[in-house]
């Protein structure tokens, strides 16, 4: 009888022991198409930190935001997630994402450490202090054109400003009847309109929000200067000088711009940085052997220069985590050098150190001067009361009613100008 | 009904009454009070501050709203439930006609009406957005194959194309329902009125207009008014196949509400729409409760 008691608070102190020693468990929440990889990572990571384990949670990009943020508020959500840059500073001050200045102070982040990382203006909280998240891979957009369609076409250079890239859509449908410049034209919030709506305002000396040299944010752009750049891109939509259907595209890499880029199909296409990556090698995949014909290059500008916005992905702790050290764990890992020469080989690292281990291919030379000489932080758009997500969404929308007819494009400017100033 | 009876009946209602006031009667509640805050998305911690009518305000003297609500009633739900009854109607005439009998077509027919209303909607709208893709779609392709058009249309992107566009989907979704509503009220009709109408000399149309259309008519009221309350609350449908544009050309008030909390983040504008929308259905059902379950209720007790 002894013996048996003996064995039975044996196999208690067993259970218990193996209850101690469980792996922490852990969520990641991923918003990008590169799973597989991301899953090796995370294998490699357990391996090398056995006390914890983490499960991979999928999500669409353009939902992440909002999913989260409704499960913070009941004390829910995956312990670590992957973000937009902009997104940040919301997700703050909502105390959705957790502080993260005594984690970076006692444990570090990155190879360098924090300073090292960029864009992180965009991360901080309202009171300037707070740090809620850290950036982890950077892009920004730059023009990719198919050269064989440029040969057709007889377009011997590469368009430098948006006059020219209109006027070679034409002769590229006028000479071969391909597509010019596609884009995705769909109101809803992974469009490419509120995209190259800014690019137009910067590259002429214009922005939606500036500081107004008080402390406060105001407009910076007249509604004629909106309206002509909705004329701007309507007249593609009218010429049919662009993707077919592009109204009802809301995704900068759907389908109906790459394909035909791929294809051959199509003369032009403003993308991100892993778009561009992974379109390229979806062509070499198809055409082994062959010679790549694209090439890239910043892109057009008006009265001023070519500018783009320095965008890209964060990572944020969860601030109803039960296990922020370990989450800490993980954020260090997903910024690592390993992580981004091993795995996540798409995608370029918001480092300065790491950046300059992983050099721009040839084809990617348009991106690499698009990063040195014409990119730009969101600067007064992320510092003002006004979620970049909000105004893209009024954006796109605005722009969707004046070209479907159902406002003119000076009605629709002026009334994205009172919305954002309303929200400023 | 004696005393007996009635008490026995209250207790039994009473778990479905507290879920009701769990799960409908409070949240409405609380939905009716942040209607009257400025809660954000971004604040749902720290809650809103109390602002009075100005959600209504702004709501009630908003041209974007009367555009949302145009399009709730008048597209979304009239034009697709008349669409819906009118041809749920006709497609149970031919399934009870003789002409399918005669070919031995009634099993099969009826096996494939149920097709599209076993389709989970989410799947019927990824199937008809790519049906409907102006450069990879099958429709396109009959088009221009036939010379009916000589460019492709983008159906889900012109205006002139979008909202017939999204009733088809709705419509070729949800018909099933409708169509099999009315054939069981047909089945039911006895055939002996048939025939003492014809013995009476009455010609088809005669017959459909006196015997069969009032037989079905309390088939087409129940179903008129279900469909409406299913259809003026839907959001699955425009969300999923437009995300309510092009522009906000497809804006209903479902979406609105969605739009207004979980992109514009104004979570307390978005209550006041949708307590807005509740209120328009409260009429439907006040509707509803005075031409069907008045009668069912008297009928009970």
């Amino acid at each position: 009888m002894r013996i048996h008691r003996q064995l039975l608070i044996g196999a208690a102190f067993l259970a218990l022991g193996a209850t101690g020693a469980a792996a922490q468990e852990l969520t990641f929440r991923y918003a990008y198409e590169n799973v597989d990889e991301i899953q090796a990572s995370l294998d490699a990571f357990e391996a090398q930190n056995p006390g914890i384990s983490v499960t991979l949670e999928r999500i669409a990009f353009k939902d992440a935001r909002d999913q989260f943020i409704r499960e913070a508020a009941t004390g829910g959500g995956p312990d670590v997630l992957h973000l937009a840059f902009v997104w940040i500073k919301d997700l703050g001050a909502a105390e959705a994402c957790l502080q993260l200045n005594e984690l970076i102070e006692q444990h570090g982040i990155g190879e360098v450490g924090f300073e090292d990382f960029i864009a992180t203006d965009l991360v901080y909280g309202e009171d300037g202090e707070s740090i809620y998240g850290i950036p982890f891979a950077t892009d920004t957009w730059a023009m990719v054109y198919n050269t064989d369609v440029m040969a057709e076409a007889s377009i011997e250079q590469v368009p430098q400003t948006w006059d020219e890239l209109l006027e070679a859509s034409r002769k590229v449908k006028a000479n071969t009847d391909k597509v010019g410049f596609g884009f995705a034209a769909g109101a809803s919030s992974a469009n490419t309109i509120w995209f190259l709506a800014n690019f137009n305002w910067w590259s002429d000396g214009g922005s939606l929000v500036v500081d107004d040299g008080q402390g406060g944010y105001e407009v910076g752009i007249t509604p004629e200067q909106v309206a002509s750049v909705i004329e701007y891109f309507d007249t593609y939509l009218k010429e049919g000088l662009t993707t077919e259907g592009s109204l009802s595209l809301d995704n900068w890499a759907a389908p109906e711009v790459l394909e035909p880029m791929l294809r051959g199909e199509q003369f032009a296409a403003i993308l991100p940085v892993f778009t561009a990556v992974q379109m390229f090698d979806d062509w070499r995949e198809r055409n082994p052997g062959q010679d790549l014909p694209f090439t890239t290059a910043m892109t057009p500008h008006g009265s001023g220069q070519s500018t783009t916005h320095l965008g890209g992905q964060s990572l944020c702790v969860n601030a109803n985590t039960e296990y922020p050290e370990e989450a800490w764990k993980l954020m260090q890992w997903l910024n690592s050098w390993e992580f981004f020469e091993s795995y996540n080989t798409a995608y370029y690292p918001a480092q300065q150190a790491l950046l300059a281990k992983r050099p721009f291919p040839e084809e990617m030379q348009g991106f690499r001067d698009q990063f040195e000489k014409g990119a730009r932080s969101w600067g007064p758009y992320a510092r003002g009361p006004a979620a970049i997500a909000t105004m893209w969404n009024q954006t796109s929308r605005e722009f969707g009613a004046a070209f479907i007819g159902q406002k003119t494009p000076l009605e629709a400017a002026t009334d994205l100008l009172a919305f954002v100033e309303g929200q400023l | 009904m004696i005393k007996g009876e009635r008490s026995f009946v209250v207790y039994v209602l009473v778990p479905a009454f507290f879920f009701l006031v769990m799960f409908y009667v409070y949240p409405t509640l609380f939905n009716l009070v942040n209607s009257f805050t400025d809660l954000s998305l971004f604040g749902l911690k720290q809650g809103g501050d109390w602002i009075g009518f100005a959600n209504y305000v702004e709501l009630l003297t908003s041209s974007d709203f009367r555009h949302v609500l145009w399009n709730t009633a008048f597209w979304l739900t009239f034009v697709s439930v008349t669409v819906r009854i009118l041809l749920g109607l006709l497609l149970a005439l031919l399934l009870n006609s003789k002409v399918l009998v005669k070919y031995r077509l009634t099993s099969v027919s009826r096996v494939l009406l149920l097709v599209p209303w076993a389709t989970p909607p989410i799947v019927a709208i990824v199937a008809w957005r790519w049906l409907l893709n102006p450069q990879l779609g099958e429709i396109n392709r009959v088009l221009l194959w036939l010379g009916v058009v000589d460019q492709p249309i983008a159906f889900l992107a012109e205006a002139a194309w979008v909202w017939p566009a999204l009733i088809t989907i709705m419509t070729w979704n949800t018909l099933p329902l409708v169509t099999l509503a009315f054939l069981a009220s047909l089945q039911s009709l006895p055939s002996d009125l048939i025939e003492a109408a014809e013995v009476d000399g009455a010609g088809k149309w005669q017959r459909l207009r006196y015997v069969i259309l009032p037989h079905l008519k309390p088939a087409i009221i129940v179903m008129t008014l279900m469909s409406t309350f299913w259809t003026f609350n839907n959001f699955v449908y425009v969300w999923l196949t437009t995300a309510a544009g092009p522009g906000l050309y497809t804006n209903v008030m479902a979406t609105e509400v969605y739009i207004k909390a979980f992109i514009d983040g104004r979570m307390g504008y978005s209550s006041a729409v949708g307590i807005a929308m509740a209120s328009i259905m409260v009429l439907f059902g006040i509707l509803y409760l005075r031409l069907i379950a008045e009668r069912e209720f008297k009928e009970v007790f």
